[in-house]
């Protein structure tokens, strides 16, 4: 304000008509200014209020930075600890990743930017780091001076760790799709071979225990496709259970009676004790008779190998 | 020899499959259950034994495992008891 009036008084110095109008289009100007300023400073407030992201309204000629909620429970800090200084904030990003934000976001400021991006780690109150978007609109005042900044962090961390997820199992899911996908494909380059005008009994044979080869190995690729769709319903927490009111007893006498030739074939005994009740259950009978088959299974499957 | 047995402890149905087979490492014991858990040297891979625990959990039961090796594993598992069943028990002991 007063910057203004002495430039005002100054211009006087000049044509009347011309400071009469420079006049009047700097206090327009100024008081769009202010009003602009006065508005986003209501809807931050706002925002500051509604969001669970961690909002910040950075005063750039005090240097002072104030926060919402957001950064209290995102990041564990007590309303006493949340500095008043944007030094606050600047301490708290990762060594690593100091010197970057720190260049682009002065950079912003002082480039006459009005927008300002960063990915960075920021210490939480237990010393880890969680990994944060961070977004920053630059407001002018009527010089064209950044004189604030208004933004939000996001916190990625979850994100990132489910994109990890993600493709670890992508990993795992190859890996174990390549076994069998590899049986089958040698197992057909075998048969090709073995197909000629002049096929023997013999050859027949092979063939056929082949074609078991890759019945077997469709199977464990089926299986665990299906494994795989129903780890992403469980995830999803949207695996529905079709519950009814069961005999436990009598669902693993049928599992263990589905077992009996693979167990016979490794001559392994299966020794069924029965209960005394029926032991009744509300459960998914198939999705029980997957928890029985998988444990009873491997049990059968695995007598010898090395654990 | 694979001994299945099932039974009722403390209101609620418990099943344990016991093997005589080469057991399991402790190191391993705690991560059989984890999804993405890969040792080389283990039979108890892939995505099997996470998923039962995941059924038996949505299902309001538990799952779990004693093995030591050269003796063998024991893997459990329970089920809250059907809802008209525990209905009975309460009628019985009231």
């Amino acid at each position: 304000m007063r910057f203004l009036r002495t430039s005002y008084a100054k211009i006087i110095m000049g044509s009347a008509t011309t400071v009469f109008l420079s006049g009047i289009s700097i206090l327009l100007q100024h008081k769009r200014a202010e009003e602009a300023m006065r508005q986003t400073g209501i809807t931050s407030n706002l925002v500051m209020k509604a969001s669970q992201d961690a909002v910040w309204d950075w005063n750039l000629l005090t240097n002072e930075v104030a926060w919402n909620k957001g950064v209290q429970s995102h990041f564990g800090y007590s309303p006493k600890e949340v500095g008043m200084k944007a030094d606050w904030w600047m301490e708290r990003i990762h060594p690593e990743d100091s010197e970057r934000i720190l260049t682009t976001i002065y950079g912003a400021i002082d480039g006459g930017q009005k927008y300002w991006e960063g990915q960075y780690r920021f210490r939480r109150r237990d010393g880890s780091y969680s990994q944060v978007i961070d977004r920053g609109y630059i407001v002018h005042d009527f010089r064209s001076r950044p004189v604030r900044m208004v933004g939000a962090m996001f916190d990625i961390t979850a994100l990132k760790e489910a994109i990890q997820t993600r493709d670890e199992l992508v990993g795992v899911i190859s890996h174990e799709l390549k076994n069998p996908l590899t049986a089958i494909n040698t197992s057909r380059e075998l048969i090709q071979r073995l197909i000629s005008p002049m096929i023997d009994e013999k050859k027949i044979k092979l063939i056929l225990t082949l074609l078991k080869r890759i019945d077997v190995s469709v199977d464990r690729m089926v299986r665990l496709i299906n494994d795989l769709l129903d780890v992403t319903r469980l995830e999803a927490q949207a695996m529905p259970l079709a519950r009814e009111t069961l005999p436990l007893d009598r669902l693993i006498e049928e599992v263990v009676e589905a077992w009996k030739i693979q167990a016979q074939e490794k001559s392994l005994i299966v020794e069924r004790v029965p209960a005394t009740e029926p032991l009744m259950v509300d459960a998914d009978p198939a999705l029980l008779t997957r928890v029985l088959s998988n444990f009873i299974g491997n049990a059968i499957k695995f007598p010898k190998q090395e654990v | 020899m694979i001994k299945v047995v099932a039974k009722e402890v403390e209101g609620r149905v418990q099943v344990l499959v016991q093997d005589n087979g080469p057991g399991i490492r402790e190191d391993h014991l705690p991560h059989i259950f984890d999804r993405f858990w890969q040792a080389k040297d283990t039979a108890y891979k892939g995505t099997g034994l996470p998923i039962a625990k995941r059924i038996v959990e949505a299902h309001g039961g538990e799952v779990w495992v004693s093995s030591s090796v050269g003796q063998g594993s024991s893997f459990y598992f329970t089920l809250p008891v059907a809802a008209s069943t525990q209905k009975r028990l309460e009628r019985l002991a009231a």
